[in-house]
């Protein structure tokens, strides 16, 4: 083939080819990036996480006055209520009171060690208060131990300081986490202040408050229910639907109207909760569509330019004997060469990209599969574009080569 | 002369307006993707009120425990307890100074019990603040001294909660109920966005208020809860009082106006007192830290370690790179463009056309086609600010006034489209360099001869 032709050619053009070469090397490096982060998004998006994010909705009502919190007995009195007016609805499986929800962004956080360990090792995790249907709402699976008993859940102001009961339930990962190859059923964890809880069981798999953070594994809950706060989680038959939300707002707000209800599926809020990476991940990739699509302009005038600069040398080597299927191949190779080493250079631009962003903003490194889907499409774009001023080429008749200048 | 370049330079864009409008086209997209980035990064750090940015401060007094910081490293924390917000009110050292939080309210018409009501993003103020941070007045103005005094329920209306509840129509005098409280409004804003809202600042999405109201019939009266609030130690109570009356509980947000250098010497040493009085009284246990942030200061602390900088500055840097391979690309264009004209330049060169003319036509020529780029790009950027903006700050969900509520048309103020009319002009000539260097350069026999 005509690579070494082509090459040299490339020498009497350094200075249109570089601008070829940088301009390709960004794309790739945008395009990479942006499917990086979508990729990130998506897989976040449909984790598995242990709970079944579409069949719950979560409910936080919202007193008019602050003040309400400081009448005790009402609290207590309107959230039991409010759980038999929510029970009482077609289509819910079960309700319970938490002090916030997993995977809705938001929640308390605490470090917990093994009793008389040391501190520093202790593991970073989130901690939810709820009472006794928590776990059997959520559709936690106990994996060892028990759950609480409803003699355990007490009252609480500060719900997430602890239980009065002194006993937890921990996830799984964080039982290994605290505990490696141990059994931690029967264990006493330390938390701040000298508090310690008995851990009582442990659960399959707890989602903490943040599907971003890497401590997502890590979660406990502690039997109390909330005096500060009135979050409900419904577990729901099947999906929750727009329908079930209506109702379960219109039932709390019937209750009474010196409050605001925000109810939403626990899925929904884990869409809120990464609203950062999806906006960023959405104009990145807005971003290097345009690119490519600027990309691809470029590489059609920049292929038109040099078939219009060569077109008596077409001439001459169709005279000579090449044919159109030649001509065509010279060009599409000319500009494959070229998208090649641009892509080249930007598998060092993209790695960079890939590297300031994942310390900056804690998103995943680049993987082989978006660096291979990237590279993919820019290639097809670039043959594409060059394909119509190459057919242009190669139509052009061998006659050509005999007329004057 | 200037004329005449002109008309060559005109000519020469009709002469291929095929590739004319290639360039526009790729000079507009560059600049709309670019300046909409930028625009959003300016907003971030924009003054909010210029002519004051070296008068106005942000008082912070560090009344954390001795043990650690309120956050690394050692920083005060970002509000003042009552306790030492009603002394510096009542010292009233400062040619003006504004006691002021965030809260929560439910909205209401008077005789609408039961339907649902507006949840409304509040600021609980004094009212120096009118005058220190000038919004925009649509109708009337802000409460006077006697009505704040006489703890009047008197609120001023921001343009949205306007026309929700009054469908825009001048409501001075009119009233609504705020929580269960009633209050007569005195002033209705015009839109007034700001991004960020620069005089709070404890968190990150909140972008503007809704409802004002006298910050003593807050705290004295309506007991409005605060949306933020912090305490060294564990809370003092549950109720208002215990919670935040006597307590190191910090929620009031504190600004003062020092017109001269010695007015804010004479504040900082009466800050530097009261600490060093206090301390005896068994408070401020830290080492005596009183501050005077500025504006620019207050907000770069506030934003340093926020996702918000970190992501737009990466969006910044991609669409001026973007910018750069929108240029890039023309490059190749405007050759094949000049060199077309070869023949016709060669013809002038001959008849003794001086070099730097040829250089001016074409480069006028470039520069028109960028200033034609660039006002486009500008309505762009216009539309892609609408756009983006309610997506960037869609993520608070405080009701009406806690997410964005104009079209972020502000964003764009003289100095961002001086930044684009810049950019596009300078990236015009930039890239019309070599191709204008090289169109000069030709030998002109060479072209006359194949004429």
């Amino acid at each position: 083939m005509e690579i070494v032709p082509i090459l040299q050619t490339f020498r009497f053009n350094k200075s249109s080819l570089a601008l070829v070469i940088v301009q390709l090397a960004f794309t790739l490096a945008v395009l990479v990036n942006a499917l990086v982060i979508i990729d990130a998004y998506r897989t976040r998006l449909d984790m598995d996480s242990g709970i079944n994010d579409r069949a719950l909705a979560v409910v936080e009502v919202e007193p008019i006055d602050h003040a309400y919190f400081s009448d005790e007995g009402r609290v207590r009195n309107d959230v039991q209520q409010d759980l038999e007016a929510l029970a009482r609805l077609d289509g819910v499986a079960g309700v319970t009171q938490l002090s916030s929800f997993p995977l809705s962004g938001e929640g308390a956080m605490r470090s917990s060690w093994p009793q008389g360990g040391v501190k520093e090792k202790a593991a970073r995790h989130t901690l939810y208060a709820g009472d006794a249907q928590a776990l059997s709402t959520l559709g936690l699976n106990l994996v060892a131990g028990r759950a609480f008993t409803a003699e355990e859940t007490d009252w609480s102001r500060n719900p997430t300081a602890g239980s009065s009961a002194g006993v937890v339930i921990v996830s799984r990962a964080l039982a290994e986490a605290l505990f490696p190859g141990a059994e931690a059923v029967g264990k006493q964890l330390e938390s701040g202040d000298g508090k310690v809880e008995t851990i009582i069981g442990v659960v399959d798999r707890l989602p903490g408050r943040h599907v971003l953070m890497n401590t997502v594994r890590l979660a406990a809950i502690v039997p109390a229910r909330p005096l500060n706060s009135l979050h409900y989680a419904v577990a729901t038959r099947g999906e929750v639907t727009p329908q079930l939300l209506q109702r379960i707002d219109a039932v709390l707000l019937q209750r009474s109207a010196e409050r605001d209800v925000k109810v939403d599926s626990l899925y929904q809020r884990k869409i809120g909760s990464m609203h950062y990476l999806f906006l960023f991940g959405s104009i990145l990739g807005f971003i290097s569509l345009l690119l490519v699509l600027v990309t691809a302009i470029g590489a059609y005038s920049q292929a038109s330019y040099s078939v219009a600069k060569r077109i008596r040398q077409i001439g001459t080597r169709r005279a000579f004997g090449a044919s159109k299927l030649h001509i065509l191949r010279y060009f599409l190779l000319e500009n494959w060469l070229a998208t090649s080493m641009g892509l080249l250079l930007g598998l060092l631009v993209a790695n960079g990209l890939s590297f300031v962003l994942t310390e900056t903003m804690q998103l995943p490194r680049m993987g082989m599969s978006q660096l291979v889907l990237g590279m993919l499409f820019i290639w097809i774009v670039g043959l594409l574009s060059t394909l119509l001023p190459a057919l242009r080429a190669a139509s052009v008749p061998p006659a050509i080569a005999t007329r004057a200048a | 002369m200037i004329l005449h370049h002109l008309g060559n330079a005109l000519r020469g864009i009709r002469r291929s307006p095929v590739t004319s409008v290639v360039v526009v086209a790729s000079i507009a997209l560059g600049i709309a993707v670019s300046v909409t980035l930028i625009a959003f990064y300016h907003g971030m750090r924009a003054e909010p009120v210029p002519h004051k940015s070296a008068q106005v401060f942000r008082v912070l007094l560090d009344n954390w425990q001795a043990e650690k910081p309120f956050a690394e490293p050692d920083l005060a924390p970002p509000a003042l307890t009552l306790r030492d917000a009603t002394h510096l009110r009542q010292a009233g050292l400062a040619q003006n100074e504004v006691a002021l939080y965030h809260a929560q309210t439910f909205v209401a018409l008077p005789g609408s019990a039961g339907e649902r009501r507006i949840k409304a993003s509040t600021r609980a103020t004094t009212r120096g603040f009118f005058g220190l941070f000038e919004p925009p007045f649509r109708y009337g103005s802000g409460w006077d001294q006697g009505a704040e005094g006489n703890l009047e329920r008197v609120a001023v209306i921001g343009k949205t909660l306007n026309d929700r509840l009054f469908g825009g129509a001048d409501s001075v005098g009119r009233e609504i109920e705020v929580n269960s409280a009633t209050f007569r409004i005195v002033g209705v804003l015009d839109q007034w966005d700001l991004y960020p809202l620069f005089y709070d600042m404890t968190r990150e999405d909140l972008v503007s208020d809704e409802l004002f109201v006298p910050f003593p019939v807050a705290v004295d009266s309506l007991k409005l809860w605060p949306s933020f609030s912090a305490q060294p130690g564990e809370p003092a109570g549950d109720d208002f009082d215990t919670r935040f009356a006597g307590s190191e509980a910090v929620f009031v947000q504190y600004w003062v106006q020092l017109a001269t250098p010695q007015a804010r010497e004479a504040y900082q040493s009466h800050l530097n007192g009261y600490i060093a009085e206090q301390k005896r009284l068994g408070r401020f246990p830290r080492a005596a830290k009183a501050e005077l942030l500025a504006i620019p200061q207050w907000i770069e602390r506030q934003q340093e370690n926020g996702n918000q900088r970190v992501f737009v500055q990466t969006l910044v840097v991609v669409g001026l790179l973007f910018f750069g391979i929108c240029l890039l690309n023309i490059v190749t264009l405007l050759i094949s463009r000049f060199m077309g004209n070869a023949g016709a330049v060669s013809v002038l060169r001959a008849l003794g056309v001086p070099r730097w003319a040829i250089f001016v036509d074409h480069i006028t020529e470039a520069g028109l086609l960028g200033l034609a780029g660039g006002l486009i790009g500008l309505a762009l950027a216009r539309v892609g600010v609408a756009l983006i903006g309610p997506l960037f700050l869609g993520a608070s969900d405080d009701g009406i006034g806690g997410s964005a509520a104009g079209d972020f048309g502000g964003l764009l103020d003289a100095s961002m489209i001086a930044t684009a009319i810049g950019l596009s002009l300078l990236g015009a000539f930039l890239v019309a360099l070599y191709p204008t260097w090289k169109i000069c350069r030709i030998a002109p026999t060479q072209y006359l001869k194949s004429l």
